[in-house]
């Protein structure tokens, strides 16, 4: 029963970890290369990325431009700090010294190393302190090797990553580490059921893949994932997703874009497999009752308006498809049968003017298989009728003040106001009485308002 | 940076205090004339040598990440096949600014220098936001480059 106990924790944990941490643009960069923050950020602030703000990343960050002894400066800072309020007060305090609702909370604290070491190695990487549950972690983390190749008229760009988690190393917007919403509320409860791609192996493991990009269009990129060892786990403040992979893990992704007169475009898919001995606990599995195996199959695609960038429209989208044999979670009694399967489609489109004012609708579906067992009644976080469908709608307005060529303090100083609501209309299965313990899917509604400050 | 024509009226340098025998004529002569194909050869291009295969390098590495060397090729920025001799603004179907399609320039060699200079400056407002390319002999080799590329 511990395990059945445990599982639904685990999984908002690592979802919580995922929806708070995603890197934006940072003044290094723009510093090294000379430009403004804009010619690789979609709004100024990012994560969304230009196409220049691709090349730049499957460049290894290794573009150069900038003058003086700043271009060579690679530490920057982050602070996001929020409000949440949820439309039903939570049982229990949302985190330790948190309250049931209405908390104001600051989210993180960042400290980036990002730059170019030579012309062909670059990275970035990203420590966090969490203001919620006062923890250290080890952030996004991507360090390159890259060189290109030169075939006549075209040319061919190879290089090798290593990061810690599958899509961190990701160029497009499409892919979960880098997709809309870019901030959520880590003191609200969103949805258990995750496929494996949404972030079960992010920031907890240490991969390495290899890549091309062949004529700025067609991407091929391969690698294979590890889980850390306990040690790591809790000396990077990192934990376990589903459990510790058993042997390593595969990845492929493929993608080919287009650029036309101030449009983009892209379309790709995207594998992951991986045998897990189950989590029961932050820093401990148990594989003797055999192994879980999730295999994620994806296919993504975007589209970027630019223009001249008064006007930008952008819209991304991915669709997972995930294959469960749950083998060892079954023999733990955590499930109720092997075989399940898990889809998710999420999509969003944005509208910035003049990268200082956004409009951002997005859309997060998931269905699968149901489990009584597996998704079993729980306060808050369980499902009555044992299903892990979930519907939600989010809508967020931007504000960026600074961040843009002629800012004030540009680049150092870039500060991001935004004002989010989630609207759930199904959550873990249900839409009244979703959890078995009277709370409505409406009761999950958020209301996220933060302020993001990178310098 | 030295322009062209700052450094090719050093060696004119008026009377040189030769006598006028044929021979000096002679020598005058094919001066004025070898002065005269360097003028217009370089009437506009940067006073250093100039490599293309080094520009080529310095496009791979500073241009190629938004323009394409390629006709037709638009990736960030319009394709510069051909940009040698165009006037701005001129890409059938590519998104200027307007104050890239306002600005009137024909991109020779002398205003390519001073704009890879400078790019805000000489045109402000313009979309390309990379900062110049500094050094005058990166310069020179990359308009070098560029004038291969028909």
């Amino acid at each position: 029963m511990r395990r059945l106990a445990y599982t639904p924790g685990i999984i908002v944990f690592v979802v919580v970890l995922l929806l708070g941490d995603k890197a934006h643009a940072v003044p290094p960069f723009a510093m090294q290369t000379g430009q403004p923050c804009t010619a690789c950020h979609i709004g100024a602030f990012g994560p969304q990325l230009t196409p220049l703000g691709r090349a730049f990343k499957i460049g290894g960050y290794t573009q150069t431009g900038g003058q003086g002894w700043q271009s060579h400066f690679p530490l920057a800072a982050m602070f996001l700090g929020s409000f949440t309020n949820t439309g039903q007060s939570q049982p229990d305090p949302a985190a330790v010294h948190f309250g049931r609702n209405n908390n104001f909370a600051a989210d993180q604290i960042s400290l980036f190393l990002a730059g170019r070491v030579t012309d062909y190695a670059g990275g970035f990487v990203q420590g966090t302190y969490s203001g919620i549950d006062g923890s250290f972690k080890l952030d996004n983390t991507d360090l390159r090797l890259t060189t290109p190749l030169d075939l006549g008229d075209t040319d061919l760009r190879l290089g090798l990553s290593v990061n810690n988690g599958p899509t961190v190393q990701d160029p497009y917007n499409s892919t979960y580490a880098w997709i809309f919403p870019f901030a959520s509320s880590a003191l609200t409860v969103t949805p258990t059921a995750q496929p494996l791609l949404a972030g079960g192996l992010i920031g907890n493991s240490i991969g390495t893949t290899v890549y091309g990009w062949y004529d700025r269009s067609l991407y091929l990129e391969a690698g294979l994932y590890n889980t850390y060892g306990p040690s790591l786990l809790s000396a990077t403040g990192q934990a376990y997703g589903p459990g510790s992979t058993a042997n390593p893990a595969p990845y492929v992704r493929v993608a080919y874009e287009w650029n036309w007169s101030g449009q983009s475009a892209h379309v790709g898919g995207l594998f992951l497999h991986s045998n897990f001995n189950p989590a029961v606990g932050p820093f401990s599995s148990d594989g003797s009752f055999g192994h879980d195996s999730f295999t994620d199959y994806a296919i993504d695609a975007g589209y970027q308006f630019l223009g001249n960038r008064t006007y930008v429209v952008t819209t991304d989208a991915i669709l997972v498809h995930e294959d469960q044999n749950l083998r060892g979670t079954f023999g733990m009694g955590g499930a109720a049968r092997t075989g399940h399967s898990l889809n998710q489609a999420r999509a969003s489109l944005s509208f910035f003017y003049k990268d200082t004012y956004g409009l951002t609708l997005g859309i997060e579906n998931t269905w699968g298989t149901p489990d009584p067992v597996l998704y079993a009644p729980a306060p808050v976080t369980g499902s009555a009728n044992g299903k892990p469908n979930s519907n939600a709608f989010i809508v967020e307005a931007d504000w960026i003040p600074f961040g843009k060529q002629d800012s004030w303090a540009a680049p150092w100083v870039n500060l991001k106001l935004g004002l989010q609501y989630t609207l759930y209309t199904r959550f873990n299965g249900g839409t009244r009485n979703y959890d078995g313990f009277g709370r409505n899917a409406g009761g999950n509604n958020t209301l996220y308002a933060f302020a993001w400050l990178i310098f | 940076m030295p322009r062209t024509e700052r450094t090719i009226a050093s060696p004119t340098g008026g009377s040189n205090g030769l006598v006028a025998t044929p021979c000096v004529a002679y020598l005058q002569h094919v001066g004025r004339t070898a002065l005269a194909a360097i003028v217009v050869f370089a009437s506009s291009p940067p006073a250093h040598a100039q490599d293309a295969d080094a520009g080529k390098q310095v496009f791979r590495s500073q241009c190629s990440i938004c323009h394409s060397a390629q006709p037709g090729r638009t990736i960030v920025g319009p394709s510069l096949f051909g940009v040698v001799g165009r006037h701005s603004g001129s890409v059938p179907g590519f998104h200027y600014s307007n104050a890239n399609r306002q600005s009137g320039l024909t991109w020779d060699p002398s205003t390519l220098d001073r704009y890879l200079t400078s790019p805000q400056q000489v045109v402000p407002g313009t979309l390309m936001t990379f900062p110049g390319l500094h050094d005058p002999k990166q310069r020179a080799n990359v308009i070098a480059f560029l004038k291969g590329l028909h």
